[in-house]
């Protein structure tokens, strides 16, 4: 049973209620939430997703909800929770659903220690796949979610997650969150993209998520072997152009994107060295995302 | 303790020695070094994880270290590598990774 299996008016109840299972690659996360924005944008992002509604276990509870006091009605806002613990201030309700998103990552981001967890996009195609690690403004997610539009298979736009043992990359496939000028600029790019509705005044600006491909969700238990290490960087004007990054650089800022590289000890730094010395590193800067495609699909080829 | 604080005697009779564990990854362009104790990491260029490779088989003087440079890198010339031993020295020993062996 799919997400998209509910009718609208069943998978609200039965968030409000007990909540449900989804299951997102390899993991599952139990959502609880009354906020109909979150039912309405799960039912059309989610679509393809497995989803249980009395399965025994799941990674994160998870709920979204208002708080008890008069800010239900009064400038309504939204909390987070993991089991009962929160960990972020409230937000506007109408952020509620880029909230649940957030907080996702800051689930996966703060309590997979089992992977070492990079701050990356990560794509696959033949069997090769590309981690493009990168801070935020640096056009990683624009980019992601046009190659992911361009047969590329999503792993993820923004957590990726590394097998220590054989730097086997795990799948989770996600919604891309897309911020302001780029949501409109993927909608351009390929016109059957299916945008959940924007939030606008959110800390990170206007934010979008776009539904990942069906191909990506479907195909979640994958794994994929890393090839290819790119820092990519968004200059207006620039001609697409890839240059190659020294491997020990490359090292120092794979362990600075990761979320819990210093927790692991040895086991961190052994796992981003057999990454790094598997991939083929380089740096990216780009403006046009076809000339950018153009490129990436070379690579694949070679 | 800094190698350049020290004179031309002085320098060429103190001998260094790694004093801590570590982990290494090297690569034409550089080297990434683990250091057990603290849990820091660090960069190094390939001259200096050579030197301290060096410095794991023995301990060694500069002179000593320099000429070990010069044999492995015919490229190197004399005066320039005994000066980017000093400064490479310098930083290891900021790093904590190596010390003087204490007489």
């Amino acid at each position: 049973m799919n997400v998209s299996s509910f009718t609208a008016r069943d998978l609200a109840r039965a968030l409000r209620r007990d909540g449900v299972n989804i299951r997102i690659g390899t993991h599952t996360v139990r959502i609880q939430s009354p906020f109909p924005a979150i039912a309405n944008n799960l039912r059309l992002l989610y679509a393809n997703y497995p989803l249980e509604l009395d399965a025994a276990f799941a990674d994160f509870h998870v709920s979204v909800k208002p708080p008890r006091n008069f800010r239900r009605w009064l400038a309504p806002q939204a909390i987070f929770r993991f089991d009962s613990y929160v960990p972020f201030k409230p937000l506007p309700a109408d952020q509620a659903y880029p909230l649940l998103e957030w907080g996702l990552n800051w689930c996966f981001s703060t309590q997979f220690h089992r992977y070492l967890v990079i701050h990356a996009a990560v794509l696959e195609k033949n069997g090769r796949a590309l981690l493009m690690p990168a801070p935020p403004g640096s056009g990683k997610s624009t980019l992601c979610a046009a190659l992911a539009n361009r047969g590329w298979r999503l792993l993820s736009d923004e957590l990726t997650l590394v097998a220590p043992e054989t730097t086997e990359i795990i799948p989770m496939c996600r919604p891309v969150s897309l911020k302001n000028e780029s949501i409109q600029i993927i909608q351009d790019f390929e016109a059957t993209v299916a945008m959940g509705p924007s939030a606008f005044d959110t800390s990170k600006g206007t934010v979008g998520h776009m539904r990942a491909p069906t191909d990506s969700v479907l195909r979640s238990h994958e794994m994929a072997m890393p090839a290819w290490i790119v820092f990519p960087k968004y200059e207006a004007g620039s001609t697409a152009q890839l240059a190659d990054h020294p491997k020990a650089s490359t090292f120092m800022k794979v362990a600075d994107n990761s979320f819990n590289y210093s927790m692991l000890g040895l086991r961190g730094f052994e796992t981003v060295a057999k990454l790094v010395d598997r991939c083929d590193c380089y740096e990216f800067k780009y403006s046009n995302l076809d000339e950018a495609i153009t490129i990436f699909n070379k690579l694949s080829e070679a | 303790m800094n190698p350049h604080s020290t004179d031309e005697q002085g320098r060429d009779a103190k001998r260094w020695h790694v004093c801590r564990e570590y982990s290494c990854y090297e690569w034409s362009d550089g080297a990434v070094l683990y250091d057990t104790a603290s849990g820091d990491t660090h960069q190094l260029t390939p001259m200096a994880s050579r030197i301290l490779d060096f410095l794991r088989n023995a301990p060694r003087s500069n002179e000593e270290i320099a000429n070990c440079v010069l044999s492995s890198d015919k490229t190197a010339v004399d005066g320039t590598s005994l000066t980017k031993v000093d400064t490479i020295l310098a930083h290891l020993v900021a790093l904590g990774l190596i010390e003087p062996i204490q007489h």
